[in-house]
């Protein structure tokens, strides 16, 4: 097995991995950003008392409880070299939940909408073939914030 | 194959098919059927005799040889799979991998040995202690399918087949047997190798008729919710799956139902439990829509109908249906099955009526009260299929749109951000078409499947008090604050008591 422990971001994530989909596009990362993110640049601080209770707090305009956020995850299977005739693709969170499961093109970018919480990193892709002879890749993906769609 | 005495065989092969067919009609006088056989696959492997079914009774020769030339030169078992859930096995889906298999024949002439076979399905699998994957083929079926139940069946169903080829006339057998071994998959890699284990349940086996064989073929038990299956005869018709939130986990969605008045913050007046699927094709484009859930809690003593709405792109078409599944004991039946009309997009009203549909014998509310007796709520599942693929990028995201419509007020609540979609709702009439209160909280949430709901007036706040610095800081501070609630606060039911 080939496990490659976040050698996205040293080698250059965007050969791999970016975050793409709708919205307006940050120049700078390359990463999409929409709505949701700016929500979250521009919240306010809730009016903050003793009480813990939702009663006795009130929250601005744009804060949010929202604990799922959309990523978009490309991969490029052009750099996984395989003989075999089938390529698969296995997304899984932290605890092995699966977020994806399946056949891929054989070659070029896929991307992955997926829908998750900061607490569901690391993610791993696992990327093999029909053959034993073709070693399963493992990419391991952080949070990253930028990552949201 | 082993090929013993191959030359003779040639000679005698299209004499002896005729030939059998003869003396087994003249024999027996009787229609061929599938027949379900005395042995079965346990903890892994089978030694099948062939020659002997259910209750001791033989099998001849010449009737194996008639099954074997009506398929075409195949033996074709039906098999039974009964596995225990493990992976996202589930009675809708269940599955097993054939590691290896040896069908021996002994006649008067010799001994054949034969180690070709084929399935419907493959997958790409690890074996235990491995993590290197390649192809075995795959048995999949469903609990309780009612596919076959000839009379020689015993009322046993069956799922898949499984087909070897054998090119000797059988009829002279003096017996056949089957050696057959499951795949034991490396099941810590988790899906599909946790999903293709098997366990120490009964793998039934029947040798089939044609028409039988066809019928399981068509049927396909249980493949559309199986993981990573590769059709055999189809390997570039495969099917992805992209899981929201996961394969094995669900969104826990908590309302509410005062709306647009203020609550209690318990989000609690209804909880219910979904996941959504999107079957993909090679291109990444959504060909189906699968959902499934269950109701959890009802804490709000108005009536509801609780409804999931994805939205489809214009000019989407798609059918299917869904089915509502009572729990054991409810007086409701046990099971409805109903068509879905998406002339208006994809918007299910699945739990109605929800006082009625969710109601406990000795409270107002279902399972809100704090050491009240728990019942069981009632799951549904849906799938549809699109007429024409869709852009996963042009798809609804998830959570997608799950709300209420409340009977009490002719209001429908959303999750925030989202719009009314009742035209005759008071939302819009009212102009309260946004989904939060006075003090800038929303009406319904979405939580991860290991959020258990605040007990009943138990401001969502005092459960978890780590709540409110997660929001203070804009979501980046105690990101687990869901995990931590106060015992006392918080309902004890986790999905093993509700996901039934």
């Amino acid at each position: 097995m080939i496990f490659l422990k976040q050698f996205l971001f040293t080698v250059g994530f965007l050969l791999l991995f970016g975050c793409g989909g709708g919205g307006g596009g940050s120049a700078e990362s390359g990463l999409s950003t929409n709505v949701d993110a700016a929500d979250l640049a521009t919240t306010e601080p809730i009016v903050s008392t003793s009480s813990t209770r939702l009663a006795d707090n009130v929250i601005a305009n744009k804060a949010s409880i929202r604990m799922f956020e959309k990523y978009t995850i490309r991969i490029d299977l052009n750099l996984i070299e395989h003989q075999g005739n089938f390529r698969f693709l296995k997304m899984n969170d932290r605890d092995g939940n699966i977020l994806f499961l399946g056949q891929t093109n054989k070659e070029g970018e896929i991307q992955l909408p997926l829908h998750i919480t900061v607490n569901d990193f690391p993610l791993n892709a696992h990327i093999f073939s029909e053959l034993a002879s073709d070693e399963t890749h493992i990419i391991e993906v952080n949070y990253d914030a930028s990552f949201i769609q | 194959m082993t090929h013993h005495l191959f030359s003779k065989k040639l000679r005698f092969l299209a004499l002896s098919t005729l030939l059998s067919f003869c003396i087994f009609g003249a024999a027996t006088g009787q229609e061929l059927e599938s027949t379900r056989l005395k042995e079965t696959i346990s903890k892994g492997t089978g030694d099948i005799n062939l020659l002997l079914a259910q209750g001791n009774k033989a099998i001849s020769p010449a009737t194996l040889e008639h099954l074997r030339s009506e398929n075409n030169g195949d033996l074709v078992l039906g098999v039974d799979v009964n596995e225990a859930a493990s992976g996202t096995e589930k009675a809708a889906t269940q599955g097993v991998a054939i590691e290896a298999l040896l069908l021996t024949v002994s006649t008067d002439e010799g001994v054949y040995e034969y180690t070709n076979f084929s399935t419907q399905t493959k997958s790409s699998l690890a074996k235990t202690s491995t993590e290197s994957r390649q192809f075995y083929h795959t048995l999949i079926g469903r609990t309780g399918s009612n596919n076959i139940t000839g009379s020689g069946l015993n009322g046993t169903s069956f799922d898949a087949t499984l087909r070897i080829p054998v090119d000797i006339d059988l009829s002279s057998a003096n017996s056949v047997h089957l050696a057959i071994t499951l795949l034991e998959t490396n099941e810590d890699l988790g899906d599909p190798e946790a999903f293709y284990d098997y366990s120490a349940g009964f793998e039934d086996l029947a040798l089939l008729i044609a028409s039988d064989a066809e019928y399981l073929d068509t049927q396909a038990a249980g493949q559309a919710d199986a993981p990573l299956v590769v059709l055999t005869n189809a390997p570039a018709s495969f099917v992805s799956k992209v899981y929201y939130p996961a394969a094995d986990s669900f969104y826990m969605v908590g309302y509410e139902d005062q709306f647009p008045k203020l609550g209690d913050y318990d989000f609690n007046d209804l909880v219910v439990a979904y996941r959504v699927i999107f079957s993909l094709n090679s291109d990444m484009q959504v060909t189906a829509i699968s959902s499934e859930g269950y109701l959890v809690a009802r804490g709000g003593s108005f009536d509801h109908n609780w409804h999931l709405r994805i939205a489809l792109p214009e000019g989407s078409q798609a059918g299917g249906t869904y089915q509502l599944y009572a729990p054991l004991g409810s007086s409701q039946g046990s099971e409805q099955v109903n068509a879905i009309d998406t002339t208006s997009g994809l918007d299910i009203s699945i739990f109605q009526n929800t006082t009625s549909l969710f109601s406990s014998p000795s409270s107002t509310y279902a399972n809100t009260i704090w050491d009240e007796e728990v019942i069981q709520g009632h799951k549904f599942s849906f799938e549809i299929a699109l007429s024409n693929p869709v852009s996963l990028d042009a798809m609804d995201t998830a959570p997608f749109d799950p709300y209420l419509y409340v009977f009490d007020t002719n209001y429908e609540i959303h999750l925030e951000g989202q719009s009314p979609v009742m035209p005759n709702s008071n939302n819009i009439a009212d102009g309260l078409d946004t989904f939060t209160d006075d003090r800038g909280y929303p009406f319904a949430l979405v939580f991860p499947e290991d959020w258990h709901y605040p007990n009943e007036y138990v401001d969502m706040g005092d459960a978890y008090p780590e709540l409110i610095e997660f929001i203070q800081s804009n979501r980046n501070n105690k990101t687990d604050w869901y995990k931590n609630g106060v015992p006392s606060g918080i309902s004890k039911r986790s999905k093993v008591d509700w996901a039934w």
